[in-house]
Order: C-alpha cells, then structure tokens, then sequence
C-alpha cells in the first residue's frame, strides 16, 4: 500500500513538473520576432520623418526648397497644393506644406512589398500624400515630412490607410532622395 | 395563392440579382495606372449594399407583412384580382428590369464613381416607385375570399 502510494506520488510529481516545464519551455520555444517598424516613434505610417538638405542661402531659399519638393512629387504624380508657391513669402525661414493624393508607381509598389511591411499593398490603388514642414537657417534646411498612404477601387475615390498599416519612412525616402537629387546641381552651381 | 407566391419569388429573385451585381463589382478588376484593381474595394461593401437594400427593403418588407396581415377588402371578383396580379407583375418586372440595368452599368461604362452610379440607380427607383408600391401593396394586402380559386 505503501510502495502503491510512493509510485502515485511521483507519477502526479512527474506529471506536475512536465506540465511546468512546457509552460517554461512555450515563450522560449518560439524564435525571437523580428519587427522591423517601431510600433511607436517617428517613421512609422503618418510619423515624421526628420532630415536635413542643404539649399543654395539667398532670398528665395524657401522657394527653392519648396520647388525641390515639387519636382521631387512628380515620381508620385503628386504635387503641392499648400502653400500656393505664387504667394510663398520669399523670406519665410518657416514652411508648412502638404500634397494632394498622387498615384503609387506599380515598381515601387512591389519595392514595398518586399520589404516586409506591416500590411502588403495589394487588389487596390495605392496612393500616397505628404506634408511636412521645413525651417530654414543660413544654407541648412531642417524638414519634417510625413507620408499618408490611400487606397481606392477601380471606380471610388481615395480612402485613407490606418497609420499603423504601412510604413511611411519608404516613400520618404524616395521624396527626399529626389529632393536631394534636385538641390545638389544648384548648390554646385557658381 | 399561387400567384401571390410566385410575385413574392419573383420580388426576392430581383433582390438577389441587385446584391449579385453590387458583389461582382467587389471581384470585376479594372485597370487604372498601368495595375489592375476591382471596381470597388472589400470596406465600401456596406454603402453599396446599404444602397440596395433601400431600394428594395420598402417593397420586400411589405410584402413580407402582408403575408402576416391582409387589411384591405378583397377584389370584387376573380377577373379583378388576375387584373390586379398581372399589373402588380408587369410593374414589378419594368421596375426591375430598370433598376438592375442601372445597377450594372458600373460594369459596362466605368465613368465617373461607382458611387454616384448607384446613388443615380437609387434615384431612379425613388422616382418609378409609384409603378410598384400601390399595385404591390394593394394586391399582396387584399383579403382573399374563402374559396376563390386564384389560378
């Protein structure tokens, strides 16, 4: 009765500590997830992302920088609807300005997906906007620039993607390179 | 009675093929910039069905109650109430034959938005919503006569 009793208690021990273990085991079976968007924090979706150009000092450094933005939105077939470049104030060192909605090149669309966003951009018509701000010192342009990505049917008009489903920091990076791209031969130039 | 079933078949065979049309345009793909995506995407699917089921929920709701509740007196007699089912049939069909064409021209002529497409069907059924509601209503709420054969 004795040794019937000794067994039962190290039969349920056993299966005691088993049960334990594979709780123990369960989080570090899993291999570490590899997220590669910050959940919070500037660059993801609508986030800003933040930079720096040079642009040629004078008068008309703020229209020059904010033509560079418009030349740069041409690859999104975007362009500028705030402020009105006519009426810019030449010697605003301080500009906020957003986009209208411009269509998403199917190759950078695929560019996208490959990149293991949040959300594959797929079935749809993407389009992306941006606004930022830029403050302008001597020859140094400091920017913010955020992307907002939209979606659409063949026959609807644009309805806005959640932040949280895509990763903005990749169609700014194209802006800004363009925006770069366009200032470089002007800075050059004697 | 038979006939009364068999408008009443007709009304909800007309409702399937609206929401029919509205789904495929959630699976017909066009081509806009050089990448091909359906006419409308899977979140606008409540607007458009919401859109639908106003045209047709009136019309479907009554007659659903009248098969509960008969409040007007019947036809005066048989040739009246097969007068009354061939008019309630005839409007019923032109109605719809109308409407769903306005439904599914979306797919054959992509102008403009599929919204203002079926917001324009929508004002149609409004406006011919005088060639169904009184020859439904009134046929589908008579009274039907004890023991008068309705073919």
């Amino acid at each position: 009765m004795r040794h019937l009793a000794l067994v039962g208690f190290f039969l349920s021990a056993a299966i005691a500590l088993s049960a334990c273990g594979s709780i123990d085991r369960q989080p570090g079976a899993l291999p570490d997830l590899v997220v590669p968007y910050r959940s919070e924090g500037a660059g993801l979706g609508g986030g800003p992302v933040i930079g720096t150009a040079v642009v040629p000092a004078g008068k008309s450094a703020a229209f020059h920088m904010l033509a560079s933005i418009s030349t740069a939105l041409e690859r999104f077939r975007a362009s500028v609807i705030e402020p009105d470049p006519l009426k810019l104030d030449a010697v605003a060192d301080e500009v906020s300005w957003r986009s209208d909605v411009g269509l998403v090149p199917v190759g950078l669309i695929d560019l996208y997906n490959g990149s293991l966003p949040p959300r594959r951009l797929a079935n749809a018509v993407f389009g992306v906007s941006f606004n930022g701000r830029y403050v302008l010192r001597d020859n140094e342009c400091r920017f913010w620039i955020s992307a907002h990505l939209w979606e659409r049917g063949g026959g609807q008009g644009w309805s806005r993607i959640n932040d949280q489903d895509f990763d903005g920091r990749f169609f700014v990076k194209y802006l800004v390179s363009d925006v770069n791209a366009s200032l470089v031969p002007t800075r050059r130039a004697p | 009675m038979r006939q009364r079933k068999t408008l009443t078949c007709i009304w909800f065979a007309f409702f399937l093929g609206a929401l029919l049309i509205v789904e495929l345009y959630f699976w017909h793909t066009v081509e806009v910039g050089g990448q091909r995506a359906p006419i409308a995407l899977s979140s606008g699917r409540a607007a458009i069905y919401g859109t639908v089921i106003s045209i047709y929920g009136p019309i479907i709701g009554a007659i659903i109650a009248f098969w509960f509740a008969r409040p007007f007196k019947p036809a005066p007699s048989g040739a009246h109430d097969a007068f009354r089912y061939k008019l309630a049939l005839g409007s019923t069909a032109l109605f719809n034959v109308v409407v769903l064409a306005m439904l599914a021209r979306y797919h054959f002529a992509q102008a403009g938005m599929l919204e203002d497409a079926t917001a324009s069907a929508k004002t149609m059924a409004w406006a011919l919503a005088f060639l169904i509601t009184w020859p439904n209503y009134f046929y589908f709420g008579s009274k039907i006569p004890q023991g008068r054969n309705e073919g």
